[in-house]
């Protein structure tokens, strides 16, 4: 017997955006990330409640508060892709994945890339919410949306050092410490104003300065996804990357601890 | 295009223990069997086949490819099927979704196409009916058949199952027997399993391995030749056999190399098994 078995033959390309929008689906609907959903959509729909009934409500602390809210669902979203990049090991399925031509480089860069999912949900929520919340209330535009934007960069940097902790360190474990960590880590008030400003939940105060640490947190995140692949894979690509990760953090960290005190605060 | 395997000189050692020494093998299109104890080295030979572990030393060709190389390698995997003893499953994905992961792996990146590929390979081991369950609900039985779905994805020229009917019972070996012995296109099967029957039921060649070392080579029928006139009956137990027990009747078979005049029997491959792993399919069966 004989069948046809042609199989249109794939570009690493293709592979790539399938897999992407496979691990996509799959971080949209784990528990996880919709825990971590929920805190922003609650805290969210607490604060419309309130601005609705009460006219002296502000954006400046409100807002705040949703963004922390959001900054969980970030961290949230880090522990799911954590897991999502672990079940090989955790199911004993790595032999098997490993006699596929599908490498573990790719597939873990698909795993970061992925983030973009939750990344973009994040966004568009937090962009209705802030969109809302201007009917109400007064809003600074430009420095918000930036933090807007903020919260997808926030979301793709933990992605990618959510991987990286499963590529490196192989346990279910060190990543939800350090998502706890980074949440209650915050400098001093006593430190140098500028450090603040590389604090990554921060949002310096000019827009300029809030770009750039935009560039800071996607050079941070070109890193970690460095690091995710660079234990299997080591080609050209993952060179360029590590240098243009390097650069755009060395720029961004020149800028950012050289500014002004009055412009770097958050 | 070159369907078949070559090994040449492969060696592969664990601390002291040699799980393959110096194996030399050609095998073409077709299901072979590779029987053997456990510890025979049956996985180790699988797993570098599967390409997941390199032989410490020898001459690897599979497919007309040399899998030390990098794109040879990717190659043949693009044409490999391969059941390990010892499956793993994302036990949260549906089992639609985690054959649809392997075959994205598998690079059938036409996503209808690669849909229509898990839905044959599902009715292929008659999975259809569970394809939405998550694989934490599925039962021993249907978790070896959705390994066995996985391997089947996109046709492979080269399928290797390490012990693929271990832990089924009669009617789903035969149902495996059935998939397996039917496959279109006759690939390079190679089947490990420590049970005589079923190399019986489906191979056309089998290959035995003890302690690292391939003790036969052959058809099943010229194997359980190979044990002709080593097989004998008596009422008495022969201390001087190799191995003997007590059958229902009462008598006592023997097999090793029999006394003058013993009663020769008709020997099975159960036989020819024993006579060939000696010491290590004693162990096992004890
Ligand atoms: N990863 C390993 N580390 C140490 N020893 C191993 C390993 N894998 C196999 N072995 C040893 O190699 C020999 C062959 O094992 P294996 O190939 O699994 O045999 P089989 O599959 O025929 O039961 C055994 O003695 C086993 O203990
Ligand atoms: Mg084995």
């Amino acid at each position: 017997m004989t069948v046809d078995t042609t199989i249109t033959p794939a570009t690493p390309n293709q592979t790539m955006a399938q897999l992407m929008q496979f691990e996509g689906r799959k971080l949209l609907t784990s528990p996880l990330f919709l825990i971590g959903l929920a805190l922003p959509a609650l805290g969210s729909l607490v604060f419309f409640l309130q601005a609705l009934n009460d006219p002296s409500a502000t954006w400046v602390v409100d807002g705040w508060t949703i963004f922390v809210g959001f900054v969980l669902a970030a961290i949230f979203t880090m522990v799911a892709v954590n897991r999502a990049a672990l079940r090989d090991d955790r199911e004993h399925a790595r032999e098997q994945h490993d006699a596929l031509p599908v490498g573990a480089e790719t597939r873990m860069l698909a795993m970061v890339s992925a983030t973009l999912w939750p990344a973009t949900v994040l966004v568009v929520l937090l962009g209705g919410v802030t969109g809302f919340a201007a009917t109400q209330v007064e809003i600074v535009w430009p420095i918000t949306v930036l933090r807007i934007l903020q919260i997808g960069a926030l979301v793709l940097l933990y992605g990618a050092l959510g991987v990286a902790g499963a590529v490196w360190l192989r346990n279910a474990f060190m990543i939800p410490m350090i998502g706890i960590a980074f949440y209650f880590m915050h400098p001093s008030d006593e430190i140098l104003a500028s450090w603040h400003a590389i604090w990554p939940f921060a949002t310096p105060g000019t827009p300029v300065m809030a770009g750039w640490h935009l560039v800071y947190l996607f050079g941070l995140t070109l890193a970690f996804t460095v690091a995710a692949v660079a234990r299997t894979g080591r080609g050209r690509a993952v060179v360029i990357a590590a240098i243009a990760a390097m650069t755009m953090i060395g720029a961004s960290l020149t800028v950012l601890l050289n500014c002004p005190v009055s412009t770097c605060l958050v | 295009m070159n369907n078949s395997i070559e090994l040449e000189g492969v060696t592969k050692r664990y601390g002291s223990v040699h799980a393959l020494d110096r194996v030399d093998l050609t095998i073409g299109s077709g299901i072979t069997g590779l029987l053997g104890p456990n510890g025979a080295g049956k996985t180790t030979l699988l797993r570098i086949l599967a390409t997941v572990l390199a032989p410490d030393s020898g001459a690897t060709v599979l497919l007309g490819r040399d899998p030390a190389m990098s794109d040879d390698r990717t190659e043949i995997r693009r044409r490999l099927g391969y059941m390990p003893q010892e499956p793993g499953f994302y036990r949260n994905f549906t089992v639609f979704e985690f054959v649809d992961y392997v075959g994205i792996l598998k690079q059938i990146t036409d996503r209808s196409q690669r849909h229509d590929e898990v839905r044959r390979v599902l009715d292929h081991v008659d999975l259809t009916e569970v394809a939405r369950r998550k694989i934490k609900a599925l039962s021993g039985g249907m978790r070896r058949r959705l390994a066995l779905a996985q391997a089947l994805l996109a046709h492979p020229d080269l399928l290797l199952l390490d012990e693929p009917t271990a832990g089924l019972d009669p009617e789903q070996r035969l149902r495996f027997r059935a998939v397996v012995s039917q496959l279109p296109n006759r690939p390079v099967v190679l089947l490990s399993t420590h049970q005589t029957e079923d190399v019986v039921a489906l191979c056309e060649r089998v290959i035995v391995l003890a302690s690292g070392v391939v003790r036969f080579d052959g058809t099943p029928m010229t194997m359980t030749e190979a044990a002709r006139g080593r097989v004998w009956t008596a009422t008495e137990q022969d201390i001087g056999a190799l191995l003997s027990w007590r059958m229902g009747d009462g008598k006592f078979r023997h097999i090793g190399d029999p006394p003058a005049g013993a009663a020769q029997a008709e020997p099975t491959i159960d036989d020819a098994y024993l006579l060939l792993a000696g010491r290590d399919a004693l162990t096992v069966a004890s």
